[in-house]
């Protein structure tokens, strides 16, 4: 097989101004077609350390949980052609009372992750615990950050929201998914909410904010925007909203293709980096990097 | 460079004292602000507050902020952001061309309509950096504390500071005691070491509180007890102690209770009563009646003139029409004497039913205006709660009997945005739209 034609944007994000950022869907149309990767070939094993931030005998996490996160990202990913996996011996624990209480943005994480960064984040998803206040359940960088602020790049979650967590309704591990979403370069499906770009994807009607908790499919179409084209449904089992972990269940077409972008213009160290005996779905067209 | 300008007058401001929320919305900009710039590759954006009048001396700054004056939202920034409460401004910065949402309104999103918490998100996906997502209200939880305080200007000054380090904070009084609650860790740990702070608990979901007024029981599953007072958490006990009257806690929450009848040595002046209120009536029965009389065919236009001339100018009273037709009369009141008190927002609603020959008529649309302005005239006199938004509502019917005495006082914002949010946009007016739109 030949290898794909990828020619990342590594060099461009140094420079990456706000009206760059504003014109990012037009930037990924364009990196598609002169690319034209084979669906077949969208394929990408993702290695996965996890560091999990404790105070004492608070927030510790267990082998099985680890694993089940892992099994849950590998449901949900998998038809975007995307997998992990994770090497249990390499798994580190920090314990700092200051840092398990990080907050979004703050000093103590910025500290945190640069003394305790376990992969190379160009090859890899360092996925961080701890115990964050606020009422925050996690939170990511994307993509288009990696180059400048290298140190900074992962995604911390709450530990009560790994499988078997404290967090109910919260603890099945949606909020990882969620958030690794969002690390591979989506945003909120409500993002700009009925005023703005939106998301970039097409295939995800804009809605006007967050929806929490189950909302009923027979009340559609919930708090979708006006210009939402007429049948659309609110994307309320998308993992990029803020619904119940038990409530997520799709990632879209269109996702999966700026996901695809957003590896190959700003995450292209990650092709080749995985395990090869990873298995997808679709094991015969399962070809890794 | 994003620049976000944020309306002094109504979010930050309102009769010239701080907004709680909008206290925490400047101090959660200002830290995501220093937090953006902090990085190798610092985020281009600044933050600043806003007057539209560019024709007084300038204030150097409001909660931390730069103040800056314009002319006119055209005059902001083109590729800015501008928060502000006001319908007028919010509409002006749109058509041309700014980005611009109306914070804490009760206005629903498709309409450009925020909660204050959600500033911050909004301004992140602008800015195309991603936000963490956060737990739903109904699971979040926190800690809780009680702070003694010396009264209700103590009070007020403690939640602000708490408001300005942790924007989900919010708080009762119940007597000598500010209790609060924060889901900040670190804030609720500095606070604990604090003299005299009892720890009450270490992780409650506030909507489960509720406050029992002049409980009878024992200390039972009480988190607090003062006198006349006990807070704890709904599921923890079957029911109130008998002849307790509960509230939950988003009908408690910035409120001042001030002691019980037990305490003596410090007890408040007690309440105003039946004879104070129908003497404070015939003070405004006859000028409203009057008013009425003069103009039958137009009574929603004459009381408003009436309302203005009694209540005073800085009563900002407006008439609120729906569909055209006059729906309401309200006004604003300060709420308590001393100038760090809160508000009042007085509600004459169903005045389509004020028309001769209908049920209540202008006669009762004029005694219900006089009742009001009674109303207002005596709540000034108690002691007042912080961030607290007062409500009273009437209606031309409203029989007199049942206006005094409580339950008039009590914080329906929901109430006021929903009149603010059903009337015809072009009567909708800053004073009353501000007050709606404090959480």
């Amino acid at each position: 097989m030949p290898e794909p034609n990828f020619e990342p944007r590594r060099c461009a994000t140094h420079d990456m101004s706000m009206a760059d950022r504003s014109r990012m869907a037009e930037m990924e149309r364009d990196y598609l077609e002169r690319t034209q990767i084979a669906e077949a070939d969208l394929k990408v094993v993702i290695p996965v350390a996890f560091i999990h931030v404790v105070d004492g005998d608070q927030g510790g996490i267990t082998a099985d949980q680890r694993a089940r996160q892992i099994e849950v990202m590998n449901r949900a990913f998998d038809p975007l052609g995307v997998r992990f996996n994770h090497d249990e011996s390499a798994v580190s624990v920090v314990d700092n009372a200051a840092y398990f209480r990080m907050g979004h943005r703050s000093l103590r994480e910025r500290n945190c992750k640069s003394q305790n960064q376990a992969l190379v984040p160009d090859t890899g998803l360092n996925f961080y615990t701890a115990e964050p206040g606020g009422g925050l359940l996690g939170w990511a960088t994307f993509p288009v950050e990696l180059e400048g602020d290298p140190d900074m790049d992962g995604v911390v979650m709450h530990h009560g929201t790994l499988p078997g967590g404290g967090l109910a309704p919260y603890n099945l591990g949606a909020t990882a998914t969620h958030e690794v979403g969002h690390w591979l370069g989506l945003f909120h499906t409500f993002q700009d909410g009925c005023f703005g770009l939106g998301d970039e994807v097409d295939d995800t009607p804009a809605h006007a904010e967050p929806n929490y908790g189950k909302p009923s499919d027979g009340g559609q179409p919930h708090n979708l925007c006006p210009s939402a084209p007429a049948g659309s449904l609110c994307p309320i089992h998308n993992y990029m909203n803020y619904v119940d972990d038990d409530w997520m269940n799709e990632f879209t077409a269109g996702q999966k293709e700026r996901v695809w972008a957003q590896i190959g213009m700003f995450r292209a160290g990650l092709l080749g980096a995985g395990d090869e005996e990873a298995g997808f779905a679709e094991a015969g067209a399962a070809v890794v990097w | 460079m994003v620049q976000v300008h944020i309306h002094r007058d109504g979010l930050l401001e309102r009769f010239g004292r701080p907004v709680p929320d909008g206290a925490a919305l400047a101090a959660a900009l200002r830290r995501l602000h220093a937090r953006l710039g902090a990085g190798p590759r610092p985020v281009p954006f600044a933050v600043a507050a806003v007057r539209f009048d560019a024709t007084t001396a300038a204030e150097v700054e409001v909660e931390g902020l730069p103040l800056e004056a314009v002319d006119a939202p055209e005059r902001l920034p083109a590729d800015g952001l501008l928060f502000t409460a006001s319908h007028a401004r919010c509409r002006e910065a749109v058509a041309a061309d700014r980005a611009a949402y109306l914070v804490g309104l009760g206005v629903p999103p498709e309409e450009r309509g925020l909660a204050f918490t959600d500033v911050p998100r909004i301004l992140e996906e602008a800015l195309r950096l991603p936000s963490p997502r956060p737990m739903a209200a109904a699971v979040r939880k926190g800690g809780l504390l009680a702070i003694p305080v010396a009264g209700p200007a103590d009070a007020r000054a403690r939640a602000l500071e708490v408001m300005r380090v942790d924007p989900n904070a919010d708080w009762v009084t119940l007597g000598d005691s500010l209790v609060l609650y924060t889901e900040e860790p670190d804030l609720e740990d500095r606070l604990a070491e604090e003299p005299g702070v009892e720890h009450l608990s270490y992780g409650v979901n506030k909507q489960s509180l509720v406050v029992e007024l002049e409980a009878g029981g024992g200390d039972g599953g009480a988190l607090l007890r003062r006198p006349g007072f006990a807070l704890r958490e709904a599921g923890g006990r079957a029911a109130g102690a008998a002849g307790a009257t509960a509230l939950p806690w988003n009908r408690a929450r910035r409120r001042i209770f001030a002691a019980g009848r037990q305490r003596a040595a410090a007890a408040p002046p007690p309440p105003p009563s039946a004879e104070d209120f129908h003497a404070a009536l015939q003070r405004y029965r006859e000028p409203a009646a009057e008013a009425a009389r003069s103009a039958a065919d137009d009574p929603a236009e004459a009381m408003l003139a009436a309302i203005r001339r009694l209540a005073g100018a800085a009563a900002g009273a407006d008439l609120l029409r729906r569909d055209g037709r006059p729906a309401a009369l309200a006004w604003t009141a300060p709420y308590g004497d001393a100038a760090e008190h809160d508000e009042l927002a007085v509600l004459v609603e169903d005045l389509p039913a004020a028309r001769a020959g209908e049920t209540g008529g202008v006669d009762g649309l004029a005694g219900a205006v006089a009742a009001a302005l009674a109303t207002a005239d005596l709540l000034r006199g108690l002691p007042a709660a912080p961030g607290a938004l007062h409500v009273v509502r009437l209606r031309p019917e409203t029989p007199l009997d049942e206006i005094w005495p409580p339950f008039l006082l009590v914080d329906e914002r929901t109430r006021v945005r929903e009149v603010v949010a059903g009337a015809d946009e072009v009567e909708r007016r800053t004073a009353l739209a501000a007050l709606a739109g404090e959480r």
